[in-house]
């Protein structure tokens, strides 16, 4: 039984969901940054600062303190606990986790020199010899180094072109190692720490950030997947060819109703041999159904080449659901959704729900490479949707002319009042979103959903 | 330049204008001075204490190997009540606080000193006082007076050490 063989009702658009989500995190992020360098604050007697070494010094304890701050921030927004996930929306953490991940390190090596040259000034030395005093007086600092080149290797790494360079599990792999920079760091910061080292208003705080970080780490990555997984069971139970590359995986769970919303992903983690060591975000490729999720997934590289051999039966261990590339995060009456490639998966899922008379766009290299096209044609008519299905290389008249504000226009002269869902590879997805803004489609109407993760 | 990295270049001058400001708000009105002009200025000068007869509070010191370059001093004899005079230094003013030096003199050789105060208002400075403090304890025995090598990467510690240690021996009439 798969899809088009359903009876069913037409959907309703889901309830929208509270804007200011994104807004209220960031705005907590910043009160609890200002309670860390309150605790420098209050510690630092007004024109204490009498001397070049001292500013120094007291500059590098400024940056330590926002340095460790940000990378507890980091940690909390990768922990997947729910109030995260649906205050900023997975899309957003990914970007936000980037960004700060270069001031993260721009922190901890600015604190480093900082401290650095103000202890070689008071100590009237040069900076090798403090090296080695500094080494020799703080136990903790030896960790806090190997912390530090941990960091500076995971960001040398996370540089776009590196990256896509590296297998996508082994990258992952590499990018756990950011987990050692909490452990490796905790005891230079609480031992060293000018505002941390003795019981203080500072150490307190601290204490009460590490708790509530590592609370979260756990609840969000150990104790709630082990929940949703008890609950829903998640089972393959077909696997049908849908292109040349191209399969769909039906899994069945118990209580799935109201599991996702159409256009969230989960991790998927497939307990089969050759399998189970890795896990891939995948989106759901049809609204959630009371007795199955369906996922849609190109053959692109090893692991997923090997999904294609999957059997009826195989336990799915599942993360998420995750992500705000929903239609309760619409802001529009109406909406177009853009997809290229294999971004079609959520795009199919989300034409489901958003409300009628939704345009889409759908960009595939050939003919053979459009899949799902009898689902997408028998939706659009039930839900008086229009498809431009636009074939040919993203070299070709037709492709470049979608890329542009004016041929977007040409295609959905309202483009402007609508909100656009957007999936496919990073190249297209950027160049559509500088179009869109030619076309005068506003940033908070653009939502897309990352591949990468 | 690409987004990611004009987003960077952002927060960096944000950071740096951020240091900027809460730096400024706490330094000292005026110029900030180099270093060395802050060094090893006397604190409010303490009250004189008189020199006392009682026998020297001060823990009796434990044989270290600087002890024994002390001739004629036997550590363990000092666990008993010695007589002896205490006399404490002046207070002397380092980057990192205060050191005040007390000594206790019997039959005119110094047979302790006492650091009755180290920097430690700082976690770096706890550190360094626990290093350093026996240390220059020892060369303080050694030498029977101030006048012995620094010690390195705690030359400012040492300087004010030997400077309290100076007024100490001053006030106990051997300078």
């Amino acid at each position: 039984m798969t899809w088009t063989e359903q009876r069913r009702e037409l959907r309703r658009p889901p309830e929208k969901h509270g804007r200011g989500g994104p807004v209220l995190f960031a705005a907590l992020g910043w009160v609890g940054l200002a309670l860390a360098l309150l605790a420098w604050w209050t510690d630092t007697p007004a024109g204490s600062i009498t001397n070049h070494g001292e500013l120094f010094v007291q500059g590098g304890r400024i940056t330590g303190l926002i340095a460790g701050y940000v990378l507890l921030f980091q940690v909390l927004l990768r922990s997947r606990v729910e109030f995260v996930e649906r205050l900023v929306g997975a899309e957003r953490i990914t970007r936000w986790h980037r960004d700060l991940g270069g001031i993260l390190l721009l922190t901890v090596l600015t604190h480093a020199a900082l401290i650095l040259v103000g202890y070689t000034v008071l100590d009237r030395t040069n900076p090798v010899a403090e090296v080695g005093i500094l080494l020799s007086e703080y136990e903790d600092l030896t960790s806090a180094v190997v912390a530090t080149a941990i960091l500076v290797a995971v960001g040398l790494l996370a540089v776009r072109a590196v990256r896509a360079a590296l297998p996508y599990e082994l990258w992952r792999l590499l990018h756990a190692a950011s987990y050692l920079v909490l452990l490796l760091s905790y005891g230079h910061q609480f031992a060293n720490g000018q505002q941390l080292f003795r019981p203080s208003f500072g150490r307190y705080y601290w204490l009460l950030l590490y708790l509530g970080v590592v609370g979260c780490l756990i609840w969000g990555r150990v104790v709630a997947p082990v929940l949703m997984n008890r609950r829903h069971e998640f089972r393959v139970a077909q696997v049908v060819r849908e292109g040349p590359d191209t399969v769909s995986l039906y899994l069945t769970g118990r209580d799935l109703h109201g599991a996702a919303q159409a256009g969230q992903f989960y991790r998927w983690r497939f307990l089969a041999p050759g399998l189970w060591w890795q896990s891939h975000p995948f989106s759901l490729s049809a609204a959630a159904h009371p007795q199955w999720l369906r996922l849609t997934v190109k053959a692109v590289g090893g692991h997923t080449a090997r999904l294609r051999r999957l059997t009826p039966g195989v336990r799915v261990w599942a993360q998420g659901p995750m992500g705000s590339f929903t239609a309760s995060h619409r802001t529009r009456p109406r909406a177009l959704l853009v997809a290229a490639g294999i971004g079609i998966a959520p795009i199919r899922a989300l034409l489901e729900e958003l409300p009628l008379k939704t345009v889409v766009i759908y960009r595939a290299r050939t003919f053979d490479d459009v899949v799902l096209r009898e689902e997408l044609d028998r939706l659009a008519e039930e839900r008086n949707a229009s498809i431009w299905y636009v074939i040919g290389s993203r070299d070709e008249p037709a492709s470049r002319a979608l890329l542009t504000g004016r041929g977007l226009l040409q295609l959905v002269p309202d483009v402007a009042q609508r909100d656009v869902y957007m999936c496919g590879p990073r190249g297209f997805v950027d160049a559509l979103r500088a179009a869109l803004r030619q076309a005068g489609v506003r940033r908070r109407q653009v939502h897309d959903t990352l591949f990468e993760f | 330049m690409s987004p990611d990295l004009r987003r960077l270049v952002l927060a960096a001058a944000g950071l740096f204008a951020g240091l900027t400001l809460l730096l400024s708000l706490k330094s000292a009105p005026g110029a900030i001075r180099a270093p060395e002009q802050a060094r090893a200025q006397p604190r409010t000068p303490t009250p004189e204490k008189p020199p006392t007869t009682q026998p020297p509070t001060a823990e009796p010191p434990t044989a270290a190997p600087g002890m024994t370059a002390a001739p004629g001093v036997t550590p363990t004899p000092l666990a008993s009540p010695v007589s002896g005079f205490t006399y404490t230094g002046d207070s002397a003013y380092t980057e990192f606080g205060y050191v005040t030096v007390q000594i206790t003199v019997a039959n005119g050789r110094i047979i302790d000193v006492v650091a009755v105060e180290l920097p430690g208002d700082e976690a770096r400075s706890v550190t360094l006082s626990a290093r350093v403090g026996p240390i220059l304890r020892e060369r303080a025995l050694a030498a029977q007076g101030a006048d012995f090598d620094t010690v390195s990467g705690a030359t400012w510690t040492s300087e004010a050490y030997q400077q309290s240690l100076r007024s100490a021996l001053a006030k106990a009439g051997r300078t």
